[in-house]
């Protein structure tokens, strides 16, 4: 077989990867600063696909703007989650993950009667390839792997250097102490939630114009999320990107070498890191970051 | 763990128990308008459904929901089994054989007469135990595996009360069809979900093409949660086949094709896919064209959608009466045959005359019913051997033409009114 082949798997990988740690950015930024193990972070994935499928194809819109309201709209619902339902359960570390396990139900229930079993496809941003020799980039997967780097800038950006940002990143390192310090650590932590949460919306969005959107499908990429956090290490910006990219490789590596252990080999690689390394690959040992 | 203050928690509370009060007179509201059917005033059979109502093959659930629902129904408008309405006990089998066996228990609980359904043959089998083990007769739908049955031949008291429907054979002959007649091709590459029933059609529909002389080129099975099949797809652009058929379902099947067609290298290759209702639904498709043109450029579809693939004298009542009830076509492969399931079961039950599994299991092992799908009977392995008149399957294109999409049959020669549009 050409040498072509596993260039073009190599690229499959990346591209997938970048957009994959994406979704669990989002989950690694809760934990980190909540300290909440977000189960309903797939659902928000969901529903952001749902929003951009909704915005493109009943609504006809531009693909932009489906990609703001899966922004937008779960930054709004989960905000709301947060404060009013999450943050009253937060008397124990377990607490919260039931909690947000029943609203993931809740809102597959939801999403079924609403959008009905059948799998949804929304509009992509663009169209074709970028050939290379035999190699090519579909020119929206390449957008939506670019997309997706530039978020995590955004992210770093807004944590390194805004006001909000200097609050998660204390109330992530101590919350008790950051009170002490004048920081609002109930507002920090809906802040911290809605952001993570409108991170896996945008995800969705993003994603819904490559593969497709259905009830059911947020476990998918609950899992998914979950084992880029644990690889990367849990509230590790970078660590999440470079967990992810090893993870899409990996998996497309394993797809065309022994298909039917595809992403089995992830999870089995992840139980192996996690007994050399409980922190993760890039994980600090310490309770958050 | 953060804490905070108590009357910011009081306030919160306030707030939940306010939205407990709401969703609890919503609730309420629902219950109180499906418990008022007449059926509460007389005497219920009731049988438990269970199948994929949510996940990626929660489109095939639904539509074997519907089947049970339509049969349900007119069963009962004719007077219903022993002079009693019957009703669905309904239950999701969930994601994972945990979640089926935690539903089944639900079920066998809640004492329904028989269990009709389940979809994947690993959750039926982690399901057996519960069902053989309450003696609950059990007709199911989807499930293939071999190993289902297998101990019946040692263990015939225990394990009577499974009877199994789906048979090897019907979907794999519009891919043979497909690949040796239509696009008379000399190799092929096969892609699957790795579950049982795409292992055993690959098995038949294999033997078949290698009798033809057609070159196996590679035939990949892949996990059912797959979410990103390009590297399986350029794999497919790498050996050049002549043709690639797919055993999916459900949505895989959907994403398959989305993906597919987004390779420059493979979208013109033709390919095919089994009829399992992912792309054979006509609203996946306009979604999956809407979103991306060109979705279903080349494509084939197997097909037991059409009313004159299978004509028995209710073929044709049936899918009249779920496109009225559902606006869309029905399938013989998902709904029809979960309708068959149930309207045999009623039948087994009014023949037997009485409410006694021994007995219904004794009329299932003896009688033939012949229903939408074709005339079903029960070898002695209590698997079904299914008897379809005239054809067993055909393939559809689906060619967009401005605002709509027109579905064309082009195989088989006898019923086919358009010929395959090839790529260029």
């Amino acid at each position: 077989m050409a040498y072509e082949i596993y260039l073009q798997i190599l690229i499959n990988g990346l591209l997938i990867g970048v957009v994959y740690g994406l979704i669990a950015l989002g989950m690694s930024l809760v934990y980190g600063v909540t300290g909440v193990l977000n189960i309903s972070h797939g659902s928000f994935y969901m529903l952001g696909g749902f929003a951009a499928y909704v915005t493109t194809v009943t609504l006809g819109y531009s693909p932009v703007y489906g990609l703001i309201l899966s922004f937008v709209s779960m930054l709004a619902l989960s905000s709301l989650i947060e404060r009013y339902i999450v943050e009253a359960t937060l008397v124990n570390e377990t607490n919260p993950i039931f909690v947000t396990l029943g609203i993931a139900i809740i809102i597959e229930q939801v999403a079924n009667v609403v959008w009905g079993t059948y799998p949804k496809s929304s509009v992509s941003l663009v169209h074709g390839n970028l050939a290379l020799g035999a190699i090519f980039v579909p020119a929206q997967n390449l957008l939506v792997a670019l997309l997706s780097l530039f978020l995590y800038y955004v992210v770093w950006t807004f944590i390194k250097r805004t006001k909000d940002g200097r609050a998660i990143r204390m109330v992530a390192e101590n919350s008790e102490l950051s009170r002490t310090f004048g920081v609002d650590v109930r507002r920090t932590n809906t802040i911290s939630f809605g952001l993570g949460s409108a991170l896996a919306g945008l995800s969705g969005g993003l994603l819904s114009m490559i593969f497709l959107v259905f009830p059911g499908d947020q476990w998918n990429a609950l899992i998914i999320a979950m084992v880029i956090v644990v690889l990367g290490g849990m509230g590790e910006i970078w660590g999440t990107l470079v967990a992810g990219i090893a993870f899409g490789v990996l998996d497309t590596y394993t797809q065309f070498v022994l298909p039917r252990f595809a992403t089995i080999d992830v999870l089995a690689l992840t139980l192996v890191i996690l007994l050399i390394r409980p922190y993760g690959l890039l994980g600090k040992k310490a309770e958050r970051v | 763990m953060t804490m905070f203050g108590k009357q910011a928690i009081t306030k919160t509370l306030a707030a939940l128990i306010v939205a407990l009060i709401v969703i609890a007179a919503i609730s309420g509201v629902f219950v109180y308008q499906y418990m008022q059917p007449t059926v509460l005033e007389k005497k219920t059979v009731s049988i438990g459904f269970i199948s994929t109502l949510t996940g990626f093959v929660s489109s095939t659930g639904t539509r074997h929901l519907r089947g049970a629902e339509l049969a349900v129904q007119d069963i009962n408008n004719k007077g219903g089994v022993l002079g009693m309405n019957m009703s669905l006990i309904i239950e999701d089998e969930g994601a994972g054989s945990a979640a089926t066996v935690s539903a089944t228990s639900r079920l066998v609980a809640a004492q329904p007469f028989a269990i009709v359904g389940y979809y994947f043959s690993g959750d039926l089998l982690a399901a057996e135990p519960t069902l053989v083990n309450n003696k609950m007769l059990t007709i199911a739908t989807e499930p293939t595996a071999l190993t289902i049955l297998d101990p019946i031949q040692k263990d015939y008291e225990t394990y009577k009360y499974i009877f199994q429907m789906h048979t090897r054979i019907g979907q794999g002959t519009p891919i043979v069809g497909f690949v040796s007649d239509v696009v008379k091709a000399k190799t092929y590459v096969s892609v699957s979900e790795n579950y049982a029933w795409a292992n055993l059609q690959n098995e038949w529909i294999e033997q078949q093409l290698t009798d033809r002389g057609i070159q196996k080129l590679a035939a990949d099975y892949l996990p059912g949660d797959t979410n990103d099949y390009s590297t399986e797809i350029a794999k497919i652009a790498s050996l050049h086949p002549d043709v690639v058929y797919v055993c999916m379902s459900g949505t895989n099947e959907a994403l398959f094709q989305k993906q597919y067609v987004q390779n420059p290298n493979t979208a013109a290759i033709p390919i095919m896919h089994v009829p399992t209702g992912g792309v054979e639904i006509p609203s996946v498709v306009k979604d999956l064209v809407a979103s991306q043109p060109g979705s279903v450029d080349y494509m084939a579809q197997g097909t037991y959608g059409l009313p004159y693939i299978v004509k028995t004298d209710k073929t044709l009542a049936y899918y009249a009466e779920y496109q009225n009830a559902y606006g869309e076509a029905a399938t013989l492969f998902a709904d029809g045959m979960v309708y068959d399931d149930v309207m045999l079961l009623a039948q087994a039950i009014n023949t037997a005359g009485k409410l006694d599994r021994e007995a219904v299991i004794k009329v299932l092992e003896t009688q033939s019913y012949t229903g939408v799908v074709g005339t079903w009977k029960f070898g002695q392995d209590h698997r079904a051997i299914w008897e379809v008149p005239e054809l067993t399957g055909a393939i559809i294109q689906y060619v967009p033409n401005d605002s709509a999409i027109v579905t064309n049959i082009i195989w088989p020669s006898s019923i086919a009114n358009a010929t395959y549009v090839k790529p260029p």
